[in-house]
């Protein structure tokens, strides 16, 4: 009966929903099991002490499962978040500390020599930008677009933007439609121009 | 033998039996451990919610690190630690219908078959690894909630103070990168005094303060604070968290004592950001 419970929730994924009901039938037998053969004893005393034994049992059981549950479920949320801020939190530090760079040059090391902003950040950044557009700043060096991908959308004299999206980070809209094609997915924006540094989450 | 003195005596020989299960249950445990030292550690979780916790974390660890959902069944263990579905299925039976079963079985045989003149530790093999079975569940039924609500708590007391330093940290970035953005913005009109004379709203131009960095905004727990500037082109500035942090003794910024604190070195001219080690206070266990 509880070997048979388990297998009513499918098999792959969680195995919480099978261990709930192979638990639920556990319990059902335990109880049943109890009222059936207690009545066989004749010390009431022994009646007692396997009730009280048994009851322990469930009780600890009960208590034991529901806080392994609870800590899965929070495991489990606090990972997707964690994982929502590293990568919320790279896109805006590679994409600010790329872009402060570039207005460093542009207002304080290139002052009067007529180079535009987007030839800068072009100039600075050759090596990290793939044929495809795609921006790989340091401290991203593994090379994982599914996961992590920030575009070059524009480059021009006086602008460049650039896209930030994650792979796996869900964002506000679940119809957006994402630089790569996906939808849904979290997607911010960096826009450079002698003005300073815009970023803002668009999805 | 005096009437009380018998049933004294009957009273003993009646748990005798018992001190004997226990006896044996504390020498397995202690051979085992002996054996392996991790054996409690590793094979201790005699519940099934206990390999579930495990691998449920394993795939939440699968789904942090590629970003897809692990459908994996688990069948098998993964490592030492891990029983897998199977494991989890032979525990539950065993738990909650062959151990107690067992147990209840053999003790009605005991209650039918005893008489006055019996050797009262003659119970048979059967009550005897039914009864080291249900004594070691029963201990574990009440010793494992107890301890895992302990555990339950410091973890996520200990998440929560590291979300705080996290918050801290993101918001100190974004602070940072605002105060040197306006550095550079404002280096064409005045050249490298940039953060002793920041141009206010009103026109004047004075020391750089929080409320010029746009991301800068009143948190009702957390506490930014910038030191005097005292520097045309460095200054630092404080996140102050509301968790308590590992050195209780510590001196926050805002003259609090033990809060988690991080501070950052913001220095635009050498285009270098940088959090100081000394004026850290990281979240304790």
């Amino acid at each position: 009966m509880v070997t048979g419970a388990f297998f009513i929730p499918g098999q792959s994924g969680s195995l919480w929903p099978s261990l709930i009901w192979a638990g639920v039938a556990a319990l059902l037998y335990l109880l049943t099991f109890y009222f059936v053969w207690i009545r066989r004893f004749g010390s009431a005393t022994k009646r007692k002490a396997i009730g009280g034994v048994l009851a322990v049992i469930i009780a600890g059981s009960l208590v034991s499962a529901g806080i392994s549950f609870e800590n899965s479920r929070r495991q489990s949320s606090v990972m997707k978040e964690i994982r929502k801020t590293i990568d919320s939190g790279v896109f805006e530090v590679q994409i600010k500390q790329a872009m402060l760079k570039t207005l460093r040059q542009y207002h304080v090391e290139n002052t009067g020599n007529g180079v535009g902003i987007g030839e800068l950040f072009l100039q600075n950044n050759d090596s990290l930008i793939t044929d495809d557009s795609l921006f790989y700043p340091k401290g991203l060096e593994q090379r994982m677009p599914d996961l992590i991908a920030i575009r070059l959308a524009v480059a021009k004299p006086d602008c460049v933007v650039l896209l930030a999206e994650s792979g796996y980070v869900e964002g506000r809209d679940a119809n957006f439609k994402n630089e790569s094609g996906s939808r849904g997915k979290f997607q911010t924006r960096a826009i450079l121009t002698k003005e300073g540094v815009q970023y803002e989450r668009i999805n | 033998m005096s009437e009380s003195t018998k049933k004294s005596y009957s009273k003993v020989k009646g748990w005798l039996p018992w001190a004997v299960v226990l006896a044996f249950t504390a020498l397995i445990i202690f051979v085992l451990e002996y054996l392996d030292p991790n054996f409690l550690r590793f094979y201790g979780p005699v519940f099934p919610w206990e390999s579930a916790q495990m691998i449920e974390t394993l795939r939440a660890i699968h789904e942090f690190q590629s970003g897809s959902v692990d459908l994996a069944s688990y069948w098998y263990s993964r490592s030492g630690a891990l029983v897998g579905r199977t494991g989890i299925i032979i525990s539950l039976v065993c738990l909650f219908v062959l151990g107690p079963s067992l147990w209840v079985y053999s003790e009605l045989k005991h209650e039918k078959t005893q008489n006055e003149k019996q050797d009262p530790l003659s119970r048979g093999v059967l009550w005897y690894i039914s009864g080291i079975f249900m004594v070691s569940v029963l201990v574990y039924a009440i010793v494992n909630p107890v301890q895992k609500s302990i555990i339950f708590r410091n973890t996520w007391t200990g998440a929560d103070k590291n979300r705080n330093m996290d918050q801290l940290r993101s918001q100190l970035y974004k602070l940072a990168f605002d105060a040197a953005e306006i550095y550079y913005l404002d280096y064409k009109e005045k050249g490298w005094d940039g953060f002793r004379s920041i141009e206010g709203k009103d026109g004047t131009a004075n020391s750089i303060t929080l409320n010029d960095l746009p991301n800068y905004s009143k948190s009702n727990q957390n506490m930014y604070m910038l030191a005097p500037v005292e520097s045309d082109s460095v200054i630092t500035i404080y996140g102050i968290g509301h968790f308590k942090g590992n050195d209780t003794d510590f001196q926050n910024a805002n003259g609090e004592t033990g809060r988690i604190q991080l501070a950052v070195k913001v220095n635009p001219r050498h285009n270098m950001l940088e959090f100081i080690e000394s004026e850290k206070n990281f979240p304790g266990n």
